[in-house]
């Protein structure tokens, strides 16, 4: 006996043995999936590669990056909205903004500048590197010490001195310039210490608030309650004509929840009756209705499989599985065609057991083959198939027959069916036209950009658009990370990268902390610089030029004397500290540099993100350094879907080869067995081609549904070739192909990208290898085997 | 009872005159709203204790409602800036002319919102910054605490004499809180004429 004959007696079980069975694996099932459900996430990590350690990286670099925990609320003015009355409503929407949620708003205890000011200058030997000495050391004479005397006075007298009488006392000879100079991108900045919470645009038409949020984007109910409390808060303060847009990975997670939500309620409805339309037209007995046991069931089953095995489940691995696992409905639709053409007695189960065998071992080898993919949620979603699969076998084998036995005489629809046999002539024809879309294969693009498969609604688009305008250059997309042990590590790497920057010319061309909050052994090594610049007879030439040109300007001699105290060899400054930061009432330099993974930001200050990610590419010759760009990241995303397409059409179809190898010995046979799911994948990936549409991962998501279904297509109509009795598999092939293109159709016709992108490929591929099932693989069954005589063929048809 | 009364007016000085303050400022506001453009001389006395004597400049003060300043020194040195919806440019001997904006720059946020603000003499604004009390009636002169205190670490309190020509400061004191005194002098005011193009986009 081979592994695809039927063995000698195959058990029919009972009805109520059946459903006794079948009752207590359900239920058991049904209460391991119930225990499971706190287990399951809806974390999209779970779609993105891992195998790339690259991409893992830099998409944990983007997870952690100061922007990722915060909530950016935009309110805009309408076009009779005063600016004043813009701000009124932001200042109180910032102060409304409910702690529980959000417990920093950036700017809300704005930051007194000219303490600001102060604590900067009092540190001043700290800032200072060894170029800026250099440079003083270039211009250490009277005539400049004199010049900026003049300066100081006209400084002092001049509209602004009331703000820079401190930076003329503890900073005579102007060395603020030396770390002023590298922060003239931080204007760009805003977000960093917006007035009274909110940030206003130059137009003053729209006020931006940033506010640090404690919910994890990921949770979906927390998230739900934090945007409903806005929602109070905008409902109880904001007036009709100033509208509000919440910015941040929460609210893109709750819009494309609702369209799912909106989605699912469409799709499932249309599938659903398009389903029931295929049954009610083809079908009709009601007894046919037990087919859809074998979907349901083998997911349950499968479902709780994954509950045992992974400790950490993904909803949306579950919600492929359970589309995936639609393609079970076939193995009951065999099965039923069986009962329909079987005689009294007979068990249907005998006359599908081979092809359903080899067809479930088959797919589920193709399947197997994903558990190779560098996709953590493609290879769950393999196990998921695998189990599945399994026991769509086991219920379609030993529990459907005996629920779908025949009671009722005359012909069905799947008996009378028949596909037409017109000689090779469609063979050829078809071969041509897969010729055709495999010359075109090749111009596929791939698609790694995750705003792709994500839903980005315009209202949102537009808004971080005009937040890009507000909190400048950081929302930008190209950054680099500097990531050390700790902060103060990656402080220290971020100094060295900003000297970097420095001597290759481009520093300019970026925002970067290092500046202002240099590492504190950085901080140390500047201070000994310092003390070592400031010699004995220095510090004496200093007092002299200082009295001398002070007098000449009306400066008191004693006018200076902060500045020189800090040029004693005993003064240690207080190292800045992203905690001293805070004090003085600046959280936001380090809220907006650091990140939570304690990794140092600094943001392109361009809009060219190409260009800036090639400026900085040598910045990656430092360890720990790395350069993010949602351009680059979305190339090596676009690189990996390539990759795992290529594995899954490559290995799945030299697995699925292998096995029909096995089954089919001959050639010609496994050609044609083959012709069905090379049709799915050749005329999705032609079709893509010459439609310009590139291949994301969510299509590629389908392909291995579409080869599945494809490869089962092959094999039930060989083995009706071969066969010499009416089993109704045409009738089934056209029934399954017919009721997943529908149920696929209604997915493509969904508001969702991911969902729409999965339902195109598989309606694309699924339909293409039913044509070909059906109307070019049966062209030998006019000629060979045929048992039936001409013109009993002629009446069928 | 009588006791009672006398500690209620020393608490609420205001209530014994029948709160003649806001009726005051009110009817400045009132003057001020009829004022469109304002040209005037200036000379500023700056008190600084890092300087042996007084500082003093002079030069030339431009304003056109709502939003339009130049603020401009002729002497000792020149310098100054001009602004007009939030941008303009500012000067000086050594810098030459440079672009300003008020968004994202605090210093010149608030250097431009007080002085627009005393200009306007718009009260609801000054009110929401500082407490003001009328030191004197004829000629007026009102004096400003500022209430945040972040205003205070730089301005302890302002004193602004009005002169007897309506809406006009005649005389504008700061008092710092390191003893350090500022005190500008207006002279030569006119209102509502028509000013020189240009004036508050460039030097």
């Amino acid at each position: 006996m081979s592994l695809f004959s039927p063995p000698g007696r195959l058990p029919q079980p009972s009805r109520k043995i059946a459903f006794f069975l079948v009752s207590i694996f359900s239920l058991a099932a049904a209460a391991c999936i119930y225990l499971s459900l706190d287990r399951i996430s809806e974390d999209i990590a779970v779609m993105l590669p891992d195998n790339d350690p690259k991409v893992a990286r830099d998409l944990d670099f983007f997870r952690g990056s100061p922007w990722a925990d915060k909530v950016f609320i935009l309110l805009e003015a309408g076009p009779n909205t005063g600016e004043q009355r813009l701000q009124n409503a932001a200042g109180a929407f910032a102060n409304q903004l409910p702690g529980e949620y959000f417990p920093r708003v950036l700017g809300l205890n704005r930051s007194d500048q000219t303490v600001v000011f102060r604590y900067f200058l009092e540190r001043l030997p700290l800032l200072l590197g060894p170029d800026a000495l250099s440079e003083l050391e270039d211009e250490f004479n009277y005539e400049a010490v004199r010049k900026r005397m003049r300066e100081n006075r006209a400084l002092a007298g001049g509209s602004q001195g009331i703000f820079f009488k401190d930076a003329v006392r503890l900073d005579p000879l102007n060395l603020r310039r030396f770390f002023l100079s590298g922060l003239k991108n931080l204007r760009g900045l805003a977000a960093l210490d917006p007035k009274e919470g909110f940030t206003l645009s130059k137009n003053g038409q729209d006020a931006l608030i940033t506010a640090a949020c404690s919910v994890d984007p990921t949770d979906s109910k927390k998230s739900r309650e934090m945007l409903d409390a806005l929602d109070k808060v905008q409902a109880n303060l904001l007036p009709p004509d100033i509208e509000c847009t919440v910015v941040s990975a929460h609210a893109y997670s709750e819009a494309n929840a609702r369209i799912i939500r909106s989605d699912m309620n469409i799709v499932l409805g249309l599938s659903a009756a398009g389903l029931f339309l295929v049954f009610g037209l083809f079908l009709r007995r009601p007894r046919s209705l037990w087919i859809l046991l074998i979907p349901a069931l083998s997911l349950l089953w499968a479902a709780a499989a994954y509950c045992l095995v992974f400790p950490v489940l993904s909803g949306i691995v579950l919600g492929f599985g359970a589309v995936l696992l639609g393609l079970t409905l076939d193995f009951g639709v065999h099965v039923y065609a069986a009962a329909e053409t079987s005689g009294e007695g007979e068990n249907p189960a005998r006359k599908v057991f081979a092809p359903l065998m080899a067809s479930g071992l088959t797919t589920c080898s193709g399947f197997l083959v994903l558990s190779l993919s560098g996709i953590s949620g493609i290879r769950q979603l393999s196990f998921l198939a695998v189990c599945g699969i399994a026991a769509a076998c086991f219920l379609a084998l030993f529990v459907l027959p005996g629920l779908v036995q025949k009671n009722r005489s005359g012909p069905a629809f799947l008996a009378r069916f028949s596909p037409p046999g017109r000689g090779k002539r469609p063979i050829v024809f078809w071969s041509l036209f897969l010729l055709f879309l495999a010359c075109a294969s090749p111009f596929i693009s791939f698609s790694g950009d995750l705003k792709n498969v994500g839903y980005f609604p315009d209202r949102l688009r537009g808004a971080e658009e005009r937040i890009k305008e507000i909190a400048g250059p950081a929302r930008d997309g190209t950054m680099i990370v500097a990531a050390g042990a700790d902060v103060q590590k990656s402080l220290r790497l971020n100094d060295l990268l900003y000297r970097e920057l420095q001597s290759q010319g481009v520093s300019r061309e970026f925002v970067s902390s290092s500046p202002l909050l240099p590492a504190k052994k950085t901080q140390g090594e500047n201070l000994e610089t310092w003390h070592e610049f400031w010699t004995p007879k220095k510090k004496e030439q200093l007092r002299e030029w200082l009295t001398r040109a002070g007098k000449e300007f009306g400066f008191r001699p004693e006018a200076f004397t902060p500045f020189v105290r800090l040029t004693d060899q005993r003064t240690k400054p207080e190292a800045i500290t992203p905690e001293g930061l805070s004090r003085i009432g600046l959280p936001g330099l380090a809220e907006v540099f650091i990140g939570s993974n304690d990794a140092v930001y600094t943001y392109s200050a361009g809009r060219d993100q190409e260009a800036a990610a090639a400026l900085s590419s040598t910045a990656e010759d430092l360890p720990g350094v790395h350069v993010l760009s949602e351009a680059g990241i979305g190339r090596r995303l676009g690189q990996s879907v390539k990759k795992d397409l290529l594995l899954y059409a490559g290995l799945g179809f030299a697995v699925i080869a292998a096995f029909l190898l096995l089954v089919f010995r001959r050639p010609l046979d496994i050609f044609l067995a083959f012709l069905p799911p090379a049709s799915a994948v050749l005329a999705l990936t032609g079709l893509f081609a010459l439609f310009s549409v590139p291949l994301n991962l969510f299509h590629a998501a389908g392909v291995p549904l579409a080869i599945g279904l494809g490869v089962d297509y092959g094999i039930f109509m060989l083995f009706w070739e071969r066969s010499r009795d009416k089993s109704g598999t045409p009738g089934a092939v056209f029934i399954s192909g017919l009721s997943t293109m529908l149920a696929f159709g209604a997915l493509a016709l969904a508001g969702h990208p991911a969902l729409s992108s999965l339902g195109i490929s598989v309606l694309i591929g699924v339909g293409a290898a039913s044509i070909c099932a059906l109307f070019v693989l049966p062209f030998r069954k006019n000629t060979n085997n045929n048992p039936q005589k001409p013109t009993e063929q002629r009446r069928l048809k | 009872m009588k006791r009672l009364i006398l500690v209620f007016l020393l608490l609420f000085p205001a209530a014994a005159t029948g709160f003649p303050e806001e009726e005051i400022l009110d009817s400045l506001q009132r003057e001020a709203r009829e004022i469109k453009t304002i040209s005037s001389r200036f000379v500023q006395k700056k008190d600084l204790s890092m300087f042996e004597n007084t500082l003093r400049s002079k030069g030339r003060f431009y304003f056109r409602d709502p939003d339009c300043l130049r603020w401009e020194y002729t002497a000792p040195y020149e310098q100054g800036f001009a602004l007009c919806k939030k941008k303009g440019v500012k000067w000086d001997e050594i810098s030459g002319e440079q672009k300003i904006s008020t968004t994202g720059n605090p210093m010149w946020e608030i250097l431009s919102e007080q002085l627009i603000a005393w200009s306007r003499l718009d009260m609801a604004r000054l009110q929401k910054n500082y407490r003001i009390q009328v030191k004197k009636k004829d000629p007026l002169v009102l004096t400003l605490v500022p209430k945040a205190e972040t205003m205070r670490n730089a301005i302890s309190e302002l004193v602004i004499r009005m002169s007897r020509q309506k809406g006009v400061i005649q005389e504008i004191t700061f008092f710092e809180p390191d003893g350090d005194r500022t005190r500008i002098e207006f002279n030569s005011t006119q209102t509502n004429t028509s000013l020189p193009q240009g004036i508050f986009s460039g030097k």
